[in-house]
């Protein structure tokens, strides 16, 4: 996954070289390009056979209907309400797994005590999916956004601990050791050094959680809420509109390809003194 | 005779369990009066970091104790200031920044703050490079921006630990000039940890050459030479000889 992320980011690089120098190189224009040529292919080739097919539209209808269909979501506002829905749950469960893991996360790597104290019960609940957590949280919250959240926080919670006190126990000593030789005491370390020593460890756990939070309010859309970009495809499904359920898709595809992007521009921003370090 | 500042009375600093662990000092005995450069040179793993290291209240001595003005010391403090290899820069504050650490953490306002830091930045010539980032300054550079963060403190005794090891030739022996002005301004105690004879010459007023693992010292030597000091006069190449020879001898011996 590593792999494929830095092979996406040169991609990236080469497309911008592509602009940035004189054009007229054909490599260049056929670099540029490139990225492209599958997603035609393999639509054009799905208009081709749906038509070809006979038109059962119920199995696999033609891009070009689903295109519609895309259009009359986004005309009478469902796409939007239902995309507001999701936000909320994402940011509601995010915000309120940051709040918790952040500081159970900071203990944990400064102090041993609570590190022995809390491993056995992060490393035991940690390997349960979150999809898993969906029928204790209907039963005990009903269905509404309620689960949801909590799917949402379930879900990224533990990258977010594990992450920041992994950031604290790798603090470079020597930052530590030079405070100390400056008079500063334990506190003052802790604020000061050892906190933003740790923020590009956090930051990362806090990225890896936006993709999980994202994928996890679909998941709980799908069974315990009657609203978001999950209930959309599963109604979809239930109307038999194959058209829309697909149209769902992408949409889904296009929200949580803007959310990286939103996120990395935001890490980006934060960490300039970072160098290139966190462009993973 | 000046008055005794360091004390360090049969230091003994063992690493891993007993009967399977490494000795880095064996009883070691050293007193340093105030105001004295001395340098400390030794094969690699000879514990003369470890030493420094205890001296700053950084690392637990297995056995012995150091003394600072008569005090025991039992943990860092801001008297005993220190310079690292590695420079131990913080690397998300800018230049001016990291200066004005110690005076933050003694909770010094923000005009007195500013006034002193511009005066370090102009000190190591490092007034273009206030608002950089250390990733963006050359090693030289980081470490004079190390210095300044340690002498604002204006510590009693400055504990360097191999500090220009990680620089190339030039920028080292720039760097120890303008070390032994700023000392000389204020004479303060230095203990300097080096690999490097010609450096050990150049600063030093003393000079111990300590045995390998364990360290004990092997020779401790008064350099005497005016400063400023010429590493090309015979006086310099003389000692030269002298104490590459000590070095070497301890380098090679086999037991």
């Amino acid at each position: 996954m590593k792999a494929g992320r830095r092979r996406q980011h040169s991609w990236f690089r080469r497309r911008s070289d592509t602009f940035t120098e004189s054009s007229g190189s054909r490599r260049q224009l056929i670099n540029g390009l490139a990225p492209f040529v599958v997603p035609i292919l393999v639509i054009a080739t799905w208009e081709i056979a749906a038509r070809l097919g006979g038109g059962n539209d119920i199995l696999l209808p033609p891009p070009s209907q689903v295109f519609v269909a895309l259009i009359e979501l986004i005309r009478t506002g469902t796409l939007f309400d239902d995309i507001t829905a999701s936000m909320m749950r994402v940011a509601a469960g995010y915000a309120l797994a940051v709040i918790v893991a952040v500081p159970i996360g900071l203990v944990m790597g400064y102090s041993v005590v609570f590190d022995r104290l809390l491993t056995t019960t992060v490393d035991g609940l940690r390997p349960i999916p979150a999809s898993a957590w969906i029928p204790i949280s209907i039963i005990l919250m009903g269905i509404g956004d309620r689960p949801a959240i909590f799917l949402v926080f379930i879900g990224t919670v533990w990258s977010v601990i594990l992450n920041t006190s992994h950031g604290v126990k790798n603090v470079p000593k020597h930052l530590v050791w030079a405070a100390q030789t400056m008079g500063a005491s334990q506190g003052a370390i802790f604020m000061k050094v050892i906190f933003p020593a740790s923020l590009p460890a956090i930051f990362t756990g806090l990225r890896i959680a936006v993709g999980i939070a994202f994928t996890n309010v679909i998941v709980a859309e799908l069974i315990a809420v009657r609203s978001g970009l999950g209930y959309l495809i599963t109604e979809a499904r239930m109307l038999v509109r194959t058209d829309r359920v697909i149209a769902g898709m992408v949409a889904i595809g296009a929200v949580g390809f803007a959310l990286d992007v939103l996120v990395r521009f935001v890490m980006k921003r934060m960490l300039r003194w970072q160098k290139g370090l966190v462009t993973e | 005779m000046t008055r005794v500042k360091i004390a360090a009375e049969k230091i003994v600093k063992r690493f891993g369990l007993v009967g399977d662990g490494v000795t880095a000092l064996d009883g070691l005995d050293l007193t340093v009066p105030e105001g004295q450069f001395l340098c400390i040179l030794g094969p690699s793993g000879c514990g003369k970091s470890t030493l420094l290291f205890i001296a700053a209240g950084l690392e637990k001595a297995t056995g012995g104790a150091i003394y600072v003005d008569g005090k025991l010391i039992t943990g860092p403090g801001r008297e005993r200031g220190m310079l690292f290899q590695q420079f131990a820069l913080f690397p998300w504050r800018t230049a001016r920044q990291n200066i004005e650490f110690g005076l933050e953490i003694q909770k010094i306002y923000r005009e007195e703050r500013w006034a002193r830091t511009q005066r370090w930045l102009k000190i190591m010539h490092l007034e273009e490079f206030a608002d950089s980032f250390p990733h963006q300054l050359s090693g030289g550079m980081q470490q004079r921006v190390a210095i300044a963060r340690l002498l604002i403190n204006d510590p009693d005794i400055l504990l360097m630990d191999e500090p220009f090891a990680a620089l190339d030739a030039q920028t080292r022996a720039l760097l120890g000039e303008e070390l032994v002005r700023v000392w000389q301004e204020s004479r303060r105690t230095v203990l300097f940890v080096t690999h490097s004879v010609d450096e050990a010459i150049f600063l030093s007023d003393r000079l111990i050459i300590m045995t390998k693992r364990p360290g004990r010292i092997k020779a401790d030597l008064v350099i005497d030479l005016p400063r400023p000091r010429d590493p090309a006069s015979d006086d310099f190449n003389i000692l030269r000889r002298e104490v590459t020879r000590l070095i070497r001898s301890e380098v090679s011996a086999t037991d």
